[in-house]
C-alpha cells in the first residue's frame, strides 16, 4: 500500500480580544500508511505553530512564532558537528604528513 | 493535550475497523486548534499558548488457520481437525511542548518565546561530550 504524506499550512478559528482579531497559523506534516485490508495501519503527525495574524482596523500584521529551543538545539548540534569535522580534517592531514 | 489526543491515547482498538476510525480522528491533530490553546483572560491581558504537537500511532491484526489429520483411534476412520487464531496489537505516543505565548494587552500583541532549558542543556552536554571525545582522539594520535 502507498503511504500518504501531507504538508499543509492552515489558519485556525479567529479569536477576538482587546479589539484585536487573532488568527492562528500552523503547519502540519502527516504521514499515514494503511496495510492490506486495513489490517495494519500507521500514522505520524507533527504540527507546529508558525505565526499569528493580528487584525485591527482592517490592517493585518503577521507575528511569526519562532521555536527558540529548537533553534538552540540545532545551533549546538551543528556547531559540534562542524568542530568534529575540523578535528577529523586535522587528524587526516596529520596522518598523511606522518606517512610522507 | 487536547481532548482528541487524550481520546486517541486512551482508546482500546478491538477490531481493524475501530483502528481505522481512530486513525481518521488523527486528522484533528493536524488542525491549528490542536496547537493553539483557548484564550485565557487575566485582567486586561489575554494569553494564548502555542505548542508543538507530535503524535504517532500504529496497529496490526493478523490471523491464520489450518487443517490437518487428527490423532486416529483404533477401529475408526482417520478424521480431520482444524484450528486457527487471531491476534493483534497496537501502540501510540503523543507529545506536546509549549513554544510561545501570544499575549494580547492594551499595548498590543506580543509573541513571547518559551524556552526549555532542560532540552538546551541536554543538547549542550551532548555537543560538549562529542567535542571532548573528538579532541581526545586527536591527542591520542601519534
Amino acid at each position: 500500500m502507498i503511504p500518504t504524506i501531507q504538508w499543509q499550512t492552515q489558519t485556525g478559528t479567529p479569536v477576538t480580544a482587546a479589539g484585536y482579531t487573532i488568527r492562528p497559523v500552523s503547519q502540519a506534516l502527516a504521514f499515514r500508511w494503511r496495510g492490506q485490508a486495513d489490517r495494519q495501519a500507521f500514522g505520524v503527525i507533527w504540527n507546529r505553530p508558525t505565526a499569528v495574524l493580528v487584525e485591527r482596523d482592517g490592517e493585518v500584521e503577521e507575528h511569526p512564532i519562532t521555536d527558540d529551543t529548537r533553534l538552540a538545539q540545532l545551533f549546538l548540534l551543528l556547531g559540534a558537528g562542524f568542530v568534529l569535522l575540523v578535528l577529523r580534517l586535522v587528524r587526516k592531514s596529520r596522518s598523511s604528513s606522518a606517512k610522507s | 493535550m487536547s481532548s482528541i489526543q487524550t481520546e486517541v491515547a486512551l482508546t482500546a482498538v478491538k477490531t481493524p475497523a475501530a483502528g481505522m476510525e481512530l486513525l481518521s480522528k488523527l486528522t484533528a491533530v493536524t488542525q491549528p486548534n490542536a496547537v493553539f490553546s483557548p484564550p485565557i483572560q487575566q485582567g486586561e491581558y489575554t494569553v494564548i499558548t502555542a505548542s508543538e504537537v507530535a503524535m504517532g500511532y500504529g496497529y496490526g491484526f493478523g490471523g491464520g488457520g489450518g487443517v490437518g489429520p487428527a490423532p486416529t483411534q483404533e477401529g475408526k476412520e482417520p478424521a480431520e481437525a482444524g484450528g486457527g487464531g487471531l491476534g493483534g496489537g497496537g501502540g501510540g505516543s503523543a507529545m506536546a511542548r509549549p513554544v510561545a505565548a501570544v499575549i494580547i494587552g492594551p499595548k498590543g500583541v506580543k509573541v513571547e518565546p518559551i524556552v526549555d532549558p532542560t532540552k538546551i542543556s541536554l543538547a549542550f552536554f551532548t555537543a560538549f561530550a562529542g567535542i571532548v571525545l573528538g579532541i581526545g582522539r586527536l591527542l591520542r594520535q601519534k
